[in-house]
């Protein structure tokens, strides 16, 4: 292996990861696939790289006999968390390292694959202290008790959610319920209340723990026996053997379970399909040996199909383009040559664009500088602060800043807000802004309304109706269109200097002398007078 | 009427005030004006007779290095003089040297003087000479002379005769040399006086305005001068927003490869951002860390969608006919009809590929601004700005969009060379990292790519290859303008937008 951060890059961009740091022997890696929990920790990375670097087949994970437990499922677990997967992982004393990297590995797991332990949930325990059989079951959450990892006493299944930190994680996924889930061994020792918290006894694993089992929980029955078998795979890499447990079910299709079950799945691939998407011209060989590196085993080729065998715990693979990326990735991608797409195109701009462009020019011609504001605010800058208050916003459900809870709905306030923070710089400014507003739609078909507009504002000792109206005609004039102004009344604006923009007997703007009562709440010290319009009526269609 | 210029007018007017006439380089100091615009004005003043010029030879007198130094100890006679009436008013000169320390040459020069100014009487006992002192010996003209040069120089001209005579003993004593020099000097004619005087009467105005020219009146007034050199107030011209000019110049260079630009809502529905790129329902980038969702009005009708809401959802839940196992869940119309905030700009992908104007072979891009629950800090905008875009081809393949990222590398981020870097996204497959090399920068992170997955094209009508591909233009334009803080983006500073070049 290479030992600087460039050399490491390149070797670990085979499984999508970005060196993050080195420090000394420790290097910190970034991975970038979200959907292949395999590679989630240094097992299954040193797995991958194994096959990229090494060019042969990697080693099949497999199993090697099954054990002696049985985990029998009460019905009353199918309205709660109705699936369970176990395995027994043996002949391992794991190092420190090892348990890190597995407590890692779990705690990934749970939080995405298994959706914050909702969707599945992992639990190791000591196998030589538990009897089969085991039994999936529910209890009374006040009446059963035991001793919580990383505890010391006793306590009910409610007091554990109600005091454990893991309980205060992850007890609402079963607090709403009467009575929780529990898994009791064949001796009545409560191993653990999955979700959440495993038995201080049993549920504890440590350098001196030889044979592990390793249990997981969940509401998806495929998400839970994929985790069995990501985390048993992770576990072998480090020498341990894989024995299989016997589940047996009150409910759904098959009762009997046998798992894990890690057998490959088989899958055939167009070698036309791998060379048109790739730009190769690659021979049944050639692909093969790539399919290999990366990880398949290849059975045969025929006709323009080879087949593959997807080794049980690439849980990832949905289609046969993950498998040609896959082979890509073993060629490695800058081996391609890069070629610009020979087809002939027109570019464009947007009509938009154009409108903007040609509306833009103008309002800089007449000195006003272009501004950019966000579109999300707060009801205090788009309608308090400027006096108006009618008609309700656009709102988030998820703000994540008082500063940002709704959208605008118009562009005026937005650019008092700029004005506000340069009250020490230059006088006159002059600014506009060309955005997109929000307001509500009329109907359920059409729940939102999106515009662009155009506002403009200017600010100074001199600054009235009759520069801002002057600006304006101009800017009417230029685009060729014309409008009329009618007096109106409008909360930010000073009465009798102020006119609703008309086109064609349509209310499409504002234009006035800003009411100094909106000036102030700004901490603005200077005249102001601004129009706002909407940039569909500055055009002609 | 003789026309004269302002800086004649002026010329004129300070020879009125200074007497009649000046010196030329008194005129420049007191008129305001450079010397060479008082010389061009006084050639012209001259020419029309206005005034005369008038060269005068003068006689600069300056002490020598000896006469400087008996102008601070006094002259050799003097010197002995008072050596002698110090001692009774009889002394023999060898004495008198001794006492003075005056150097034995000068005893002659001494005695030679003193009689000749008749400060004593010189008699001569044995070989050596004796002085007699009168009592009377007033400073005289010489001594006056050697004063006045000890400040100063003299010129012999404007000296009086008795000075004058004395000067030329000194010079022939080589204790004053003598240079000649040109004096200009100009002085008003009677012509130049009533035409300065009429000048001098006419009113003084500052700014030009258009019925003086018209009228001719400007020729009469007289326009003030202003001081060109000095600081005028500053202007603030309008100017586009840096970061627009930036996403401008982005727009123009993908135009010119021949894409076209596409343009979308901001509020969207979960259905075209999420569901119709293959993204789980229950995927985390969907969680409300990731996404902005609408309170009121929460849903959208997905109506207008028709039958594809159908195929996209049993494209999620067995892959419908896209030959894809598909996410094997339950889909939900209610999770797809949710309102959310635009949160990358593939969703305008999905409608570039939606809309009934789809061409193929077509090459689409947008500079779309999308939306984050991030709080601000410096690398993190809540809203930001994607260019995104799409190639859509039969023939489309992988080396296609290596192909593309290289150009874009090279044409919008100015790049000397590129790799790539396997990447992952849930909606293309395979998927491509973008770095790009630039010299003085190293290498930089400048897009995400990919082909789009089968099951994105399919449901949505689409049965060629599609290349997808996202840049990173925000860090290029902090980049380029030496940002470190991402917020700048978006700034209301206006001095720091004032001050920033075009170009």
């Amino acid at each position: 292996m290479p030992r600087d951060k460039e050399g490491l890059n390149e070797i670990f961009a085979f499984v999508k990861g970005d060196v993050e740091s080195l420090e000394g022997d420790i290097v910190s890696i970034e991975v970038k696939d979200s959907n292949r929990p395999d590679i989630w920790a240094v097992e299954g990375i040193a797995r991958a790289l194994r096959g990229y670097l090494g060019g042969g087949r990697t080693k099949e994970v497999r199993v090697l006999g099954r054990s002696n437990l049985k985990v029998v499922i009460d019905k009353r677990v199918k309205p709660i968390r109705p699936f369970i997967s176990t395995a027994i992982v043996k002949g391992l004393r794991p190092t420190d390292e090892a348990l890190k990297s597995w407590i890692n590995l779990q705690e990934k797991l749970d939080q995405t694959y298994g959706r914050k332990r909702k969707r599945a949930s992992i639990g190791f325990y000591q196998a030589d202290l538990i009897q089969s059989p085991l039994s999936y079951t529910v209890a009374n959450p006040d009446i059963i008790t035991f001793t919580p990892l990383g505890s010391e006493k006793k306590q009910s299944l409610r007091e554990i959610v109600e005091s454990h930190p893991k309980g205060a994680e992850y007890g609402e996924i079963i607090s709403q319920f009467e009575s929780w889930p529990i898994l009791v061994d064949g001796a009545d020792n409560v191993l653990s209340l999955p979700p959440v918290i495993n038995s201080n006894d049993l549920g504890r694993i440590t350098t001196e723990t030889k044979n592990t089992l390793v249990e997981v929980t969940g509401t998806n029955s495929e998400t839970v026996h994929n985790t069995l078998k990501i985390v048993v795979s992770t576990l072998a890499e480090r020498g341990g053997k894989i024995y299989t447990c016997l589940e047996t079910y009150p409910y759904g299709s098959p009762r009997i379970l046998v798992s894990p079950n890690l057998s490959p799945t088989r899958a055939s691939i167009r070698l036309s399909y791998i060379n048109s998407l790739l730009g190769t011209s690659l021979t049944f060989k050639e692909a093969s040996r790539f399919a290999e590196r990366a990880g398949y085993g290849v059975r045969r080729a025929t006709g323009d199909t080879i087949q593959l065998e997807i080794p049980g715990y690439r849980t990832d693979i949905m289609h046969s383009v993950d498998i040609i990326e896959d082979i890509a990735i073993a060629m490695d991608i800058n081996e391609l040559k890069p070629e610009w797409p020979r087809i002939w195109t027109g570019g464009n701009f947007a009509k938009e664009t154009d409108e903007t462009e040609s509306v833009a020019e103008i309002m800089v011609g007449l000195g006003f500088q272009e501004v950019l504001t966000y579109a999300l605010t707060s009801p205090a800058v788009v309608s308090n602060k400027v006096q108006q208050s009618d008609g309700k916003l656009v709102e988030l459900l998820n703000p994540r800043m008082i500063t940002h809870t709704v959208l605008r709905r118009w562009l005026l306030p937005s650019l008092l807000e700029v004005l506000s923070h340069n009250t020490h710089v230059d006088y006159p400014q002059r600014i506009f802004e060309i955005g997109p507003c929000i307001s509500r739609g009329e109907n359920q078909i059409h729940p939102i309304q999106e515009s662009r507009k155009l506002a403009a504002v200017t600010v100074h000792a001199n600054a009235g109706f009759t520069e801002i109206r002057s600006s304006f005609d101009a800017l009417a004039e230029s685009k060729g269109r014309s409008f009329q102004i009618k007096e109106t009344e409008h909360p930010s604006f000073l009465s009798g200097r102020c006119g609703v923009i008309l086109s064609d007997g349509e209310e499409v703007g504002i234009i006035g002398e800003l009411n100094p009562r909106a000036i102030k709440s700004w901490g603005l010290n200077l005249p102001a007078a601004a129009f706002e319009v909407e940039m569909s009526n500055l055009s002609l269609t | 009427m003789v026309e004269i210029s302002q800086n004649e007018a002026r010329v004129l007017k300070t020879l009125i005030d200074s007497g009649g006439k000046a010196p030329i380089e008194d005129l420049a100091k007191k008129a305001g004006l450079a010397d060479s615009a008082v010389a061009r004005a006084v050639l012209n003043l001259s020419q029309s007779q206005l005034v005369k010029e008038k060269v005068e030879k003068k006689t600069e007198l300056s002490l020598t290095d000896e006469g400087r130094t008996f102008a601070l100890v006094g002259l050799p006679e003097r010197i002995i003089l008072l050596e002698v009436k110090n001692r009774g008013g009889r002394l023999s000169l060898r004495e008198a040297l001794q006492h003075s320390k005056l150097a034995e040459k000068y005893g002659s020069i001494a005695t030679g003087w003193i009689s000749r100014k008749k400060w004593g009487t010189i008699e001569k006992s044995g070989s050596d000479l004796v002085i007699v002192a009168r009592s009377e010996a007033p400073i005289d003209d010489e001594e006056e002379i050697l004063a006045r040069l000890k400040n100063d120089i003299l010129i012999l001209e404007e000296l009086p005769q008795v000075l004058k005579e004395a000067a030329l003993r000194l010079t022939k004593r080589n204790l004053v040399e003598s240079q000649a020099r040109n004096d200009r000097e100009v002085e008003i004619t009677d012509a130049g006086r009533s035409i300065g005087t009429s000048e001098a009467a006419r009113p003084e105005v500052s700014s030009l305005t258009g019925d003086m020219i018209v009228s001719g009146e400007w020729e009469k007034v007289k326009l003030r001068n202003y001081n060109v050199s000095s600081a005028v107030p500053r202007t603030f011209p309008g100017k586009y927003h840096p970061y627009l000019r930036f996403l401008r110049m982005v727009k123009r260079k993908l135009v010119a490869l021949g894409f076209r630009e596409a343009v979308g809502p901001l509020v969207e529905t979960a259905f075209i951002n999420c569901d119709c790129l293959y993204m789980p329902q229950d995927h985390p980038a969907r969680e409300i860390h990731d996404l902005y969702y609408l309170k009121d009005p929460s849903r959208a009708s997905l109506e207008e969608y028709g039958s594809l809401v159908d195929r996209v959802a049993q494209t999620h839940e067995n892959g419908w006919k896209t030959g894809s196992t598909g996410w094997r869940y339950k889909f939900s119309r209610n999770e797809a009809s949710k309102l959310i905030l635009r949160s990358h700009g593939t969703a305008l992908s999905v409608r570039t590929m939606l809309s009934k104007d789809l061409q193929i072979p077509g090459k689409y891009f947008a500079i779309a601004r999308c939306f984050r629950p991030d709080m601000l800090d410096k690398t993190h905008l809540t809203e930001f700005n994607q260019a995104e875009g799409i190639v859509l081809d039969p023939g489309l393949n992988l080396p296609n969009l290596l192909g593309i990222l290289e150009m874009f590398a090279k044409e919008v981020a100015g790049a000397d060379k590129v790799r790539f870097k396997p990447d992952y996204f849930p909606f293309t497959e395979p998927s491509v990292e973008l770095q790009a090399y630039r010299e003085g920068f190293g290498w930089m992170e400048f897009g995400g790519s990919g082909i789009f997955r089968p099951e994105v094209t399919e449901p949505l009508g689409v049965k060629v290859p599609v290349l997808a591909w996202g840049l990173g233009i925000d860090r290029l334009y902090m980049m380029s303008r030496r940002i470190q803080d991402i917020r700048q983006l978006f700034t209301s500073d206006l001095e720091w937008i004032r001050d920033q070049t075009v170009g």
